[in-house]
């Protein structure tokens, strides 16, 4: 899960959502919209900002977040009726991440309850298909429709259940493929260069 | 592999003083006479020809048999069996299969071992599936291997709940202490 110093966090806050700037800002209407024709973003106009840039006006107070789309009320029913099905990892890759980070400022108890459920319901099939060894058409699809932070799980509960299996049929675990190559350190030859 | 706590019964064939391999001595060995030494020092002398190792006592048919109908009867928890089952079994099967007698024998211990293991699986998974927020879990009598297998899943899951869970609580906090979180830099 994200802190400061995880690369999926950094990588979860580039998501975009949509702020709305209470006093504009002034210069930067082409950078954060390509469409848009003013150089100037109007005040109370609602644009799409990375993540990390808009947490930080939010924090000082010169923009309001609205969560993506996959948090709002119609997909809220969806996935509360059958959150297993649902792919996160084509709509919304850091679906947690940016989860918890929008309710920091939206300060909504409905939507870490219903962050909550939905990992409860998509964590039934993790733990099934997550410790069987065996590569299934099931297990396929079912890694291509985890979001990233679910992802990390599944595939660290397969490899240490395979490297179990790996042990018990006496095989050697393959090393690493950042080997130590031989060194090609030049040597001085007899002129010195 | 901590083999050094994994002790067996040797019979040994051969003659010698107190041997002392780096953690410990053993011994002295006379012809005949069982000693207790570490695991991987009874199949380095068994490889040389110089020993029969016995089997461990709860590695015969009916204590197997026993653990294995106290599983079955028991879904709910675990049975005491030795940490280290899996690798001690192992261990013996590749390179000791001698020492279970006949080959039908080594068949029929394999097998509830391998039974053994199977009803202890299915218990990790339908516990590990019931588990639905931060708490505390306890499981008791879990052999080495087996906690090894789902150390990193449930790890991280537990992490991930602990995530989710403390979420509302920071700004929470926040607002009963009188401090707005969004307005501080």
């Amino acid at each position: 899960m994200a802190d400061y110093w995880s690369l999926e966090g950094a990588l979860a806050e580039e998501t975009v959502v949509l702020a709305c700037y209470n006093f504009g800002a002034s210069g930067v209407g082409h950078i954060l919209a390509p469409g848009l024709t003013l150089a100037d973003v109007p005040a109370g106009n609602k644009v799409d900002t990375p993540l990390w840039l808009a947490v930080a006006l939010t924090r000082r107070g010169m923009t309001t977040i609205s969560p993506p789309e996959i948090y709002q009320e119609r997909h809220r029913r969806k996935l509360n009726a059958g959150a297993e099905c649902c792919n996160f990892k084509g709509r919304s890759p850091y679906f947690y991440d940016v989860g918890n980070k929008c309710n920091e400022f939206m300060q909504d108890p409905s939507l870490s309850a219903f962050l909550s459920h939905t990992y409860a319901t998509r964590y039934r099939e993790l733990v099934s298909k997550g410790l069987n060894p065996i590569s299934g058409e099931d297990t396929l699809e079912l890694q291509s429709k985890l979001s990233v932070e679910e992802l990390a799980i599944f595939e660290a509960g397969r490899d240490s259940v395979a490297r179990v299996q790996l042990w018990a049929r006496g095989a050697r675990p393959r090393s690493s493929s950042i080997s130590a190559h031989p060194s090609r350190k030049r040597t001085l030859n007899a002129r010195g260069c | 592999m901590p083999t050094a706590s994994l002790f067996e019964y040797v019979a040994a064939n051969l003659d010698s003083p107190p041997l002392t391999p780096e953690e410990g001595t053993y011994g002295p060995f006379r012809p005949n006479i069982p000693i207790k030494v570490p695991l991987y020092l009874a199949l380095s002398l068994y490889r040389r020809g110089k020993c029969r190792i016995q089997l461990p006592p709860w590695m015969t048919k009916e204590e197997l048999k026993g653990i294995l109908e106290e599983e079955r009867t028991h879904p709910q928890y675990f049975q005491p069996v030795p940490q280290y089952y899996v690798e001690i079994s192992k261990l013996l099967f590749t390179e000791a299969r001698a020492i279970f007698g006949n080959n039908s024998e080594l068949c029929e211990i394999y097998d509830m071992i391998e039974e053994l293991k199977k009803v202890r699986n299915s218990k990790i998974l339908d516990g590990l599936r019931k588990v639905s927020g931060p708490i505390t879990v306890k499981l008791n009598h879990l052999s080495h291997a087996e906690s090894n297998k789902i150390r990193l899943l449930f790890e991280n899951s537990l992490n991930m709940w602990h995530q989710l869970s403390k979420n509302d609580k920071v700004w929470q906090e926040n607002r009963l202490a009188g401090s707005d979180t969004s307005m501080t830099l």
